[in-house]
């Protein structure tokens, strides 16, 4: 085990700092008594070998300028991370919401809301053919390219007062629940046949347009008194079943800031004027209505409230009707008083001009 | 408040690179294969280092923090990063100087290409330990190895570095 054969004349602590860039190492002396000569040999190499390496000119101001520049990217970072996770945490619920909203349109079997004039065919057909030919993107696929005249366009003499659902369907989000408010729901009288229509309406009240879905106007029925529950359907309104209720048109409504939809409907009773047996035999049915009225209570207190007093003052069946948005709320509810069994056609959600 | 801040930084900085810059670059000169990257990684290591506030708070820590740095980027993949992100000229090449005499230029020589022919744990550890004149448990910290490895590492790369040294001479 020879030593290399290092020139001793060369030893790194015998050279003079230079006054401006202090000594390379730690030039500590302690260590020396620790190290053998040959460690002692290798160390001065070690810094031979390098001495002679100069920083450029500019390193330093290239690090002072350098330094707050990496702390304003890395602040700009902190930042942008801040804003992906705010994105993230709201796009996420949204994109579960819509995700959600579909799920539940697409096995309402009752699609047939639309103005299809298929009319001789049996309901069967005439369900699959609306369902076919009511893709979701339809409307959206023509309302993607704005500037290109539809096929309706022409009726309207001027262009500058183009439908807004032309013009608009690109950009208006979906109603949330909130965008929705100002509910009214209005109950007639009944008819000479025993027929009873009325309407939901919900307006937007946000500042901006948004999108409805004509389609998903859903409505419920909630049997109160001695309504039976199991005699009383909801349907969508077809043409040509008799109620002269409007035709649904099938494409996603467009509400500007205070514009308004509504959902009509008609209680045709099953027999008689009221669809209520006459049997005066009280039907002893208060579990199932006060199960159904407090599911249906959790949206509408009030009305709830107000229709088991009108139920408990007199002792026939009424129906509660409730309406709830796509977006999940406000709803809004009617009672259809003196009906125990029929069905209620509804229409899917119509403009209000 | 945030302008004094600023200040203090920038002298903080000042006095960093007055006192250690030099070193930094025969650090990162002895650690890497070639040279001509070293300035490169010692001025990564300063920017982030400085950047980041937590660690200028300490003075007495920020020369641990840059040599860590300095090895951290030395490493192959960091390095090959930098030299793919190059935005500066080449820092000075390792001429020699007039004055020196063609033995030490030949030993030096011989030095390097030894140097360059250690495993990288062990180039690492004898760098730190000679030139940046670590002890070997700052060596093991610096590392994140244990003591008993820095030894082994060391007192294999002094006996290869031997041979190197001695077959060509």
């Amino acid at each position: 085990m020879t030593t290399p054969d290092f020139p001793r004349d060369m030893d790194p602590k015998n050279r003079e700092p230079s006054p401006e860039s202090p000594e390379i190492g730690d030039s500590v002396p302690r260590i020396d008594e620790e190290l053998s000569t040959e460690e002692l040999a290798l160390r001065r190499l070690l810094h031979d070998a390098v001495h002679d390496i100069e920083p450029r000119q500019d390193a330093l101001q290239h690090l002072r300028r350098a330094v707050p520049a990496r702390r304003t990217h890395r602040r700009q970072l902190l930042v942008g991370t801040a804003a992906a996770c705010l994105l993230a945490l709201v796009a996420v619920p949204a994109v579960l919401h819509v995700a959600n909203t579909a799920g539940t349109e697409n096995p309402n079997p009752a699609n047939a809301s639309s103005a299809h004039d298929t009319g001789g065919t049996s309901g069967g057909t005439d369900n699959s053919g609306s369902e076919s030919a009511l893709p979701a993107g339809g409307g959206k696929k023509d309302s993607g390219k704005p500037r290109k005249p539809s096929g309706t366009s022409p009726s309207t003499a001027s262009s500058s007062t183009a439908n807004p659902s032309d013009t608009l369907a690109a950009t208006a989000p979906l109603c949330t629940s909130a965008d929705l408010g100002n509910t009214t729901a209005v109950t007639g009288t009944a008819g000479s046949s025993g027929s009873v229509t009325g309407y939901f309406r919900v307006s937007n009240i946000s500042a901006s347009p948004c999108t409805v879905n004509a389609d998903s106007a859903a409505v419920t029925a909630t049997a109160q008194g001695s309504a039976d529950a199991s005699r009383i359907s909801v349907v969508d309104h077809t043409a040509g079943d008799g109620t002269g209720l409007p035709d649904t048109v099938a494409n996603p409504l467009i509400l500007t800031a205070g514009q308004s939809y509504q959902v009509e409907f008609t209680w045709v009773p099953a027999s008689g004027t009221t669809g209520c047996e006459d049997t005066s035999t009280p039907t002893p049915t208060p579990t199932p209505s006060s199960s159904d009225s407090s599911s249906s209570g959790s949206t509408t207190d009030g009305t709830t409230t107000a229709s088991n007093v009108s139920s408990t003052s007199d002792d026939s069946g009424s129906i509660l009707l409730t309406h709830t948005p796509e977006a999940g709320g406000p709803a809004v509810s009617t009672t259809v008083s003196d009906a125990c069994a029929g069905t209620v056609y509804k229409t899917g959600a119509l403009l209000v001009t | 408040m945030s302008a004094s801040t600023a200040g203090t930084t920038v002298d903080h900085l000042t006095e960093t690179y007055r006192a250690h810059y030099r070193s930094l670059l025969g650090l990162a000169a002895l650690l890497l294969d070639d040279t001509a990257s070293c300035e490169d990684v010692v001025q990564e290591a300063f920017i982030r280092v400085h950047s980041a506030r937590n660690r200028v708070r300490e003075p007495e820590k920020t020369l641990a923090y840059l040599r860590q740095t300095v090895v951290n980027l030395s490493r192959s993949a960091l390095r090959r990063r930098i030299l793919g992100l190059r935005l500066l000229s080449k820092p000075m090449p390792d001429m020699a100087s007039a004055e020196e005499g063609a033995y030490e230029i030949l030993e030096r020589d011989q030095l390097k290409a030894a140097m360059r022919k250690l495993q990288r744990r062990q180039r690492e550890v004898l760098v730190l330990r000679y030139f940046a004149d670590m002890t070997e448990a700052q060596v093991a910290e610096t590392l994140g190895i244990s003591l008993g490895s820095v030894k082994a590492y060391g007192s294999r790369g002094l006996a290869a570095l031997r041979v190197a040294m001695e077959a060509p001479a």
